[in-house]
């Protein structure tokens, strides 16, 4: 890398105001659950204490190491590395695949403990917020496959340093939201 | 400072962060405190490197940095006065 | 345009040279568009009057609401409920006239092909239905305020359903505005590129309509936090704030148009 004083006037992507305005959307998700809980913290806790708190963690690692994948894939696009860029990017999809099988399992084993959206306020916002998230996820899956099938046709020029970027910006975002979720879902218990 | 900007090491700290915040899963309070507080910075960290946020103008730092301390802050806030 | 009243000057003045040039005005391509654009404010105004204030809208009735307590709304109300209802489905077409003005904008920005503008142009189109169907569930209601509860409540809850339900119409329009402004490659973009970006998220968060069928109470019913005032509201947010950049893009290609003959 060239490093800080050679990229200081990097152009902001675009899509950084998706990324802002939907991380704001989650911020009233938080909150809403948070003033929800104060009426009821216990029954909250209870219900949270029901959630397997190992495939959450599983599903942060999982994240976190995909997110990984994909800032050295931004990387090696930058250097023009095409097929290390599809190398990342496969590890990245492949694992990112690996969350949506987790959170199959979950809500899997959730739904035959007879634990659904109807079940109580927590398992409402569990599956609400998590949905949302997923759907984030679909987009965010979807726009890497959409990447690397690019990145197989060789392609260097800097359209494609800018794809890659905003959907990397994206898969981050995707990651970002899950550590929140993570934390206030699974790991809160009661006072 | 090099090897510890590099995408390698941001993911070694999310990990490690990750770690430490599950050391205190499901407690209430100061261990939810530390809860939070991991995953704040983990938030951070993957805002200011891999958005690569530190690179952008000032205001868009801020808005980020404010959305992440916001998301901690309304989270913990709501916990402790529960 | 120019050529049919060209060729029908033809009859009356056989010798078509001899007319003075500077008579005949040159076209206007934008002729019509800034009163198309602004049928979206306008819209948005007559949606406030008809059917959030006259029509109780703001917000709907809880799904939770026991039958008589919906049909109470229809007996109560039948007058203003029925005046809403109307002005709603006359006024409704206007989004077709504003969706038209959008195109004729997103035609300048388009460089390949017109899929884009065009996609816009239907989902706009379709999105007038919405305006203009499920007020007729309601307006039945109100038209017959004596009828039993249930039959009320049933029309109620299928003009929100069909109401809300289809929101990939406007996803459709929303998206395709979208990435035309985001595929833009003037040095200053017709719209700024974080308003094509707001679309897409407008796009994106009408998602969240797919948890109102399972809920009748809480944040994500009709009716709640979420699905009323955060995703709902956001589709005459999204109207006005395409309505003001491209009202300011209609502007700039005026000018242009003007300043290159």
């Amino acid at each position: 890398m060239g490093d800080a004083a050679s990229h200081r006037h990097r152009p902001v992507p675009g899509i950084l105001t998706f990324i802002a305005a939907d991380t704001a959307n989650f911020i009233l998700f938080f909150g809403y659950f948070m003033v929800e809980r104060l009426h009821q913290p216990a029954l909250f806790a209870r219900s949270a204490a029901q959630l397997h708190i190992q495939l959450g963690l599983l599903n942060t690692v999982i994240l976190i190491t995909s997110g990984w994948l994909v800032a050295l894939a931004v990387e090696a696009a930058r250097a023009a590395e095409m097929a290390q860029v599809r190398r990342r990017l496969l590890g990245a999809i492949g694992l990112g695949l690996c969350f949506a099988i987790v959170k199959a399992i979950e809500y899997g084993v959730k739904i035959a403990d007879g634990l659904t959206p109807q079940t109580d306020a927590f398992f409402t916002f569990y599956y609400v917020f998590t949905g949302v998230h997923l759907l984030h996820y679909a987009i965010g899956m979807a726009l890497l496959v959409a990447t690397a099938v690019m990145a197989r046709t060789g392609r260097t020029d800097t359209g494609f340093t800018g794809w890659i970027e905003s959907c990397a910006l994206f898969w981050h975002m995707v990651d970002l939201l899950w550590v929140f979720l993570f934390a206030m879902l699974y790991l809160q218990g009661a006072r | 400072m090099k090897a510890l900007r590099g995408p390698t090491a941001i993911w070694a700290l999310l990990m490690l962060a990750t770690v430490a915040g599950f050391g205190t899963a499901r407690a209430g309070g100061w261990g939810f405190a530390v809860v939070i507080l991991a995953a704040t910075f983990k938030a951070h960290l993957i805002v200011r490197h891999y958005m690569e946020l530190r690179f952008a103008p000032p205001a868009w730092r801020l808005v980020f940095d404010g959305l992440v301390g916001l998301s901690g802050a309304i989270i913990l806030g709501l916990h402790v006065l529960a | 345009m120019a050529s049919n009243a060209r060729s029908a000057s033809i009859d009356l003045l056989p010798n078509v040279d001899a007319w003075p040039q500077a008579q005949i005005a040159p076209p206007n391509p934008f002729r019509y568009v800034r009163f198309c654009l602004w049928m979206g404010p306008a819209l948005l105004i007559l949606l406030i009057l008809f059917f959030a204030i006259l029509g109780h809208n703001l917000p709907p009735y809880s799904a939770a609401l026991s039958a008589d307590g919906i049909a109470q709304h229809f007996r109560q109300h039948t007058t203003s409920a029925r005046i809403g209802m109307i002005g709603m489905m006359v006024s409704g077409v206007l989004y077709l006239v504003w969706g038209m003005g959008i195109t004729k904008v997103m035609e300048a920005a388009e460089r390949d092909n017109d899929v884009l503008s065009r996609l816009q142009t239907w989902g706009a189109g379709f999105t007038t239905l919405v305006l203009v169907f499920p007020p007729a569930f309601w307006l039945t209601a109100a038209f017959r305020p004596e009828a039993d509860a249930a039959i009320l409540m049933t029309l109620y809850d299928t003009g929100w359903i069909m109401f809300d339900m289809v929101f990939s119409l406007t996803m459709l329009q929303v998206t395709a505005f979208a990435i035309c402004f985001l595929h833009d490659e003037r040095a200053v973009p017709l719209v700024p590129k974080p308003v094509s970006w707001f679309a897409i998220w407008v796009a994106v968060a009408f998602m969240g309509f797919c948890f109102l069928p399972f809920f009748r109470d809480g944040p994500f019913s009709r009716s709640g936090f979420f699905n009323y005032w955060v995703e709902f509201s956001l589709f005459f947010w999204a109207m006005l704030i395409l309505s003001i950049f491209t009202l300011r893009a209609l502007t700039r290609l005026q000018k242009e148009h003007a300043a290159h003959g």
